[in-house]
């Protein structure tokens, strides 16, 4: 709970919402709204679904969540993104339909569509429409399946007509992808490796906490025991030295 | 809102050994989806900021400027400094949100992140450029210890420099002050580890 803001007002301290005219308290109430659940026909087609402990079983983080608290949004949006990241880049299966909707093609789409889904699951109706107990992430993956959907059709692509819809499973959408592209993310891993190996201690420790273990900044200066503008400057200084590695090795970073 | 990325995602996602969203890419869309979804925050504030707000007459780019305030517990500060900075703007008539047009002050909505100093300009489509922050020449960029409840403490009247039409707002975030020829070179160059860019389109009708 934070201290009252105050400012100086005119003459004299006021703090917020006792004494300037213009201030009105926020009005805290609890709003039900009917939550429009995007109609998911394909309730049986599967990305990993476990679902953390979170929105629906923690009510102090319910409640942060429906009054848009940053904090909140951030421990929602941290344990449902990579599902949704998911679901964005390898796409999705219309069993009932024998439809196929692929996944996003470039990186910036990608991105995207990821941000659409949470700006519309985060919008200040969608937080207060949700009613704490229905699981989160199927409703966050129904988003993102109508928003691909829209975007294909809105592209005047046709969904792809899958001819034999009982072969096919989610598992096979999500490995599927072309040889030349995989050889290729080999032969990048493999020149990763090799710049990852010849970084110094602590290179190698950011890189690891930072990006492998995906801790924040702050986490990883914690760690370490340096400055989070340290790790910060050793974060970039690793990216731009694998971009240069890779550069010298002639190996293309334009695609996934 | 477009954010230049410091390196390509994909040098991100190699460095984590999967082909999947990074940390530091999750970390950017969610600073724009925060970003996006604020407008709850931002009318809970807005009335005693607007309420309050003078207008200041000069020639050129008209500003206003709010007593300074000091350094609070922001709840709408970036916690742990992990998360990329990022600002909106807003144009208000008589106290309410509007559409931008001559008359209107434009506000800013600033997340810092781990940044200390705010720069901004608008480009117009045909190339002119018009300086917000620093207002001066000689100036530097805007300390952001003088956010309130994440608004900057000095806005903008939209005035006849501010033509019907499309504008880019770049946003130039920075740990130190820097002048005007220092923006001119970061935004014209690839980003550093020590500045962001952020951009805005903006309509004046």
């Amino acid at each position: 709970m934070l201290a009252p803001l105050s400012w100086l007002v005119g003459d004299h301290h006021c703090v917020a919402a006792d004494c300037h005219p213009a201030v009105k308290p926020v009005q805290k109430h609890t709003v039900r709204v009917a939550m429009t659940v995007p109609s998911d026909p394909e309730s049986s087609v599967s990305i990993a679904t476990s679902e953390p402990a979170a929105l629906d079983r923690d009510r102090a983080l319910l409640d942060a969540f429906r009054r848009g608290e940053r904090e909140a949004l951030g421990q929602v949006y941290f344990d449902h993104v990579d599902a949704v990241a998911k679901l964005v880049r390898h796409g999705f299966f219309l069993a009932s339909h024998g439809l196929r909707v692929p996944g996003a093609s470039q990186l910036d789409i990608e991105h995207e569509l990821v941000q659409e889904v949470f700006v519309r699951a985060f919008a200040e109706r969608a937080r207060n429409g949700y009613d704490g107990l229905r699981p989160y992430r199927p409703y966050l993956l129904r988003i993102a399946k109508n928003l691909m959907i829209d975007r294909q059709r809105a592209r005047g692509h046709a969904i792809a007509v899958v001819p034999d819809a009982a072969e096919l499973d989610a598992a096979d959408l999500a490995t599927a992808t072309d040889t030349e592209d995989e050889l290729h993310w080999q032969r990048l891993t493999a020149a990763t490796s090799d710049y990852v190996a010849g970084l110094d201690a602590e290179m190698r420790s950011v890189v690891r906490l930072r990006f492998e273990e995906e801790r924040s900044q702050q986490e990883v200066a914690e760690v370490l025991h340096v400055s989070r503008r340290r790790v910060r400057t050793l974060e970039q200084r690793a990216q731009v030295g694998l971009r240069r590695h890779l550069k010298r090795l002639k190996l293309r970073i334009d695609s996934p | 809102m477009t954010k230049q990325m410091s390196q390509p995602p994909l040098i991100a996602r190699l460095l984590s050994r999967r082909r999947e969203l990074s940390r530091i890419e999750k970390e950017q869309i969610f600073a724009r989806v925060v970003a996006e979804v604020a407008p709850s925050r931002w009318r809970s504030r807005t009335a005693w900021l607007t309420a309050s707000l003078g207008v200041a007459v000069a020639a050129g780019v008209l500003l206003m400027a709010w007593p300074s305030r000091p350094a609070s517990d922001d709840a709408f500060t970036a916690r742990g400094g992990n998360v990329q900075p990022a600002f909106r703007i807003h144009c208000i008539i008589a106290a309410q949100e509007a559409p931008c047009r001559s008359g209107a002050k434009l506000v800013f909505e600033v997340w810092p992140g781990a940044a200390t100093y705010f720069a901004a300009f608008a480009r117009r489509d045909d190339g002119a450029v018009i300086w917000y922050f620093p207002d001066q020449p000689t100036g530097v960029s805007k300390d952001l210890r003088s956010l309130v409840h994440g608004i900057l403490d000095t806005g903008i009247i939209v005035g006849p420099e501010h033509q019907p039409g499309s504008y880019e707002i770049t946003g130039v975030f920075s740990p130190q002050p820097i002048d005007r020829a220092a923006i001119r070179a970061i935004a014209g160059s690839p980003p550093t580890n020590l500045t962001s860019l952020v951009k805005r389109r903006m309509i004046i009708e």
